[in-house]
């Protein structure tokens, strides 16, 4: 009896203390005056636009592999400002994440590598690896193939592009739609692959404009209540965007640093990335004219409708 | 003193009903079906699932996957442990292989996998792999069950091998080969799901369960989820019945069977 008493005590101190954590983890932040926003960046080419905001310590950032990170911080306050892809952006808001966008960081960097000869539409008909679903990559290749009427029995998913880009070297996948600088990384180890397609001519040729690949995006209630930060956030990734641009090497070791990308093959990525820094009207012009193109083609890759008005940031 | 199967069922009724109230709150609670969704919206995400006309295929590559690790590792496992239970040559010589299975994380092996097959073996050989050594283990104790006095009578009569296989042996072993057949394939569900995930065929439940974490159909991933849950139990309900009349088989007084 007496022993059961006690460990019942035990329990409910244990419980206490739980709870104590839990506040502590939880409520303190909230006490800090002007918290540093947070900030969530999936590696590679969407993070490597905000090289520069790593080093200015004024952002705590955390570093994504799969958009589900983002995902889960931007729907439990665990962070106010994430870098995703174009179309998982309008996904989000569609599925009812309070998120506007507030910059596009760079248009499209996607490739088709093989061993084997002949162009986009030969290797989807036989065998053509795609790196996940419903990725800037997935999203392209099923607008494109729709528009041409292709078939795309030989397209065939993988879980990621680093999965796809060994499975590519080991010579297990004929050709594979990658991003950069998975493309880069690709090429400096096997001098038997080349560049099949370039996925953003095949885009502009067909529908006559560039697609945005990367964006920013900033939870509505960061947007409303410190507008401050929001401008200070703007001004920071057009710097970090330009200083990407022109400083490939530096920004390579950065992100060698930050993000766990190849160095070597980064740097050479760069210039094949397509950086540029768009806001209000002009990312507004770009995203939705891309988002038009997924609705018309592809509408489960951004949850079947149009972004709302309110989606786009107005500045 | 012995329940009746009502009250049995009573109280399960409630565990469920329990289950079933605390996933509803949980879900008004947070008020956000990206995180938990409610159990009304995976009923008509499951309805819709269930309706669509590709379903039967989904199910089928995935089942079909299950069946060919299942048997793989039934069939081998059993060979293997039978193997080790009556010869102490073979048990140290596969003991350490089957150590090492034992404890090797389903994640390596199924990296590897990916790079080695393609993508629609690969959750057949995880899930044959991982439930292997299981099986094998658990036949190879059931031989260790024989009763040694038995089978000292049966040399001393010299009762031949086949009686004393069919009579002595089996009936030992066969409650323990029905309890590994039933943790490899309650098992090989759930692993081969895992590695359709990670895999991605071109068919089946794990592609699917992707697709839908990658669309945020959180309702739609809950609905596959219950599904390969009735899937579990009902495969379980199957081997079950096995079971009652395995031990029934093994009930009655073995040394009479054998003379």
């Amino acid at each position: 009896m007496i022993g059961k008493v006690f460990n019942m005590r035990k329990g409910w101190a244990i419980l206490a203390l739980l709870f104590i954590v839990v506040l502590q983890a939880t409520g303190m932040e909230g006490c800090k005056a002007a918290p540093k926003p947070k900030v969530v960046a999936l590696n590679g080419v969407t993070g490597l636009g905000l090289a520069l905001l790593f080093e200015s310590g004024d952002y705590e950032i955390e570093v994504g592999k799969s958009a589900d990170v983002a995902v889960a911080r931007l729907t439990s306050d665990g962070a106010e400002i994430a870098a995703l892809p174009v179309s998982t952006a309008a996904l989000l808001r569609n599925k009812g994440v309070p998120i506007r966008i507030a910059a596009v960081t760079n248009y499209g960097s996607l490739y088709v590598v093989s061993r084997a000869e002949g162009g986009l539409l030969q290797s989807a008909s036989s065998y053509l690896g795609v790196p996940g679903k419903g990725t800037m990559p997935d999203v392209t290749l099923a607008i494109l193939l729709a528009e041409y009427k292709s078939a795309s029995s030989g397209v065939q998913h993988h879980s990621s592009p680093v999965e796809l880009a060994n499975l590519l070297l080991a010579g297990k996948a004929q050709a594979a739609l990658l991003p950069e600088p998975w493309v880069s990384q690709v090429l400096a180890k096997d001098a038997g692959l080349r560049i099949t397609s370039d996925i953003q001519a095949e885009w502009r040729a067909k529908f006559g404009f560039d697609y945005p690949l990367s964006c920013v995006v900033v939870t509505e209630k960061f947007a409303d209540e410190r507008p401050d930060a929001l401008k200070k956030l703007l001004s920071d990734i057009e710097k970090s965007v330009d200083w990407v641009k022109s400083n490939p090497g530096k920004a390579a070791a950065m992100a060698a640093e930050k993000l766990s990308m190849d160095p070597a093959a980064t740097e050479k990525a760069v210039p094949r990335c397509n950086f540029a820094y768009l806001d209000g009207p002009a990312a507004k012009a770009a995203s939705s004219q891309f988002y038009s193109k997924v609705l018309q083609y592809a509408p489960t890759m951004i949850g079947g409708k149009l972004p709302d008005e309110a989606f786009y940031l107005d500045n | 003193m012995r329940r009746s199967t009502w009250t049995i069922s009573l109280f399960s009724a409630i565990g469920l009903a329990s289950l079933a109230i605390a996933w509803w709150a949980g879900s008004v609670l947070l008020g956000n079906s990206l995180l938990l969704p409610t159990p009304s919206e995976t009923i008509s995400a499951l309805s819709g699932i269930v309706s669509d006309p590709g379903f039967a295929g989904e199910l089928l590559a995935t089942a079909y996957r299950v069946f060919k690790g299942f048997a793989l590792s039934f069939l081998l496992g059993s060979a293997a442990g039978a193997a080790c239970g009556f010869s102490w040559k073979a048990k140290a010589l596969l003991s350490p292989a089957l150590a090492a299975l034992r404890t090797v994380p389903f994640i390596s092996l199924s990296i590897l996998a990916i790079i080695w097959f393609p993508s629609g073996t690969v959750p057949v050989f995880v899930a044959f792999l991982m439930a292997f050594p299981i099986v094998a283990s658990s036949v190879m104790e059931g031989i260790g069950s024989v009763d040694t006095d038995l089978e000292e009578l049966s040399s001393v009569y010299s009762v031949p091998f086949s009686k004393r296989a069919y009579r002595l042996y089996l009936p030992s072993v066969m409650p323990y080969v029905v309890s590994a057949a039933s943790q490899s394939l309650g098992m090989s569900w759930k692993i081969v799901v895992s590695a359709e995930v990670l895999s991605m065929p071109a068919r089946g439940i794990g592609g699917r369960m992707d697709s839908a974490k990658a669309f945020l159909e959180m309702p739609e991933l809950f609905a596959w989820t219950l599904l390969l849950v009735a899937l579990g139990f009902a495969t379980d309900a199957l081997l079950e019945a096995i079971r009652a009349r395995a031990f029934g088989w093994r009930e009655g007084r073995l040394w009479q069977r054998l003379r």
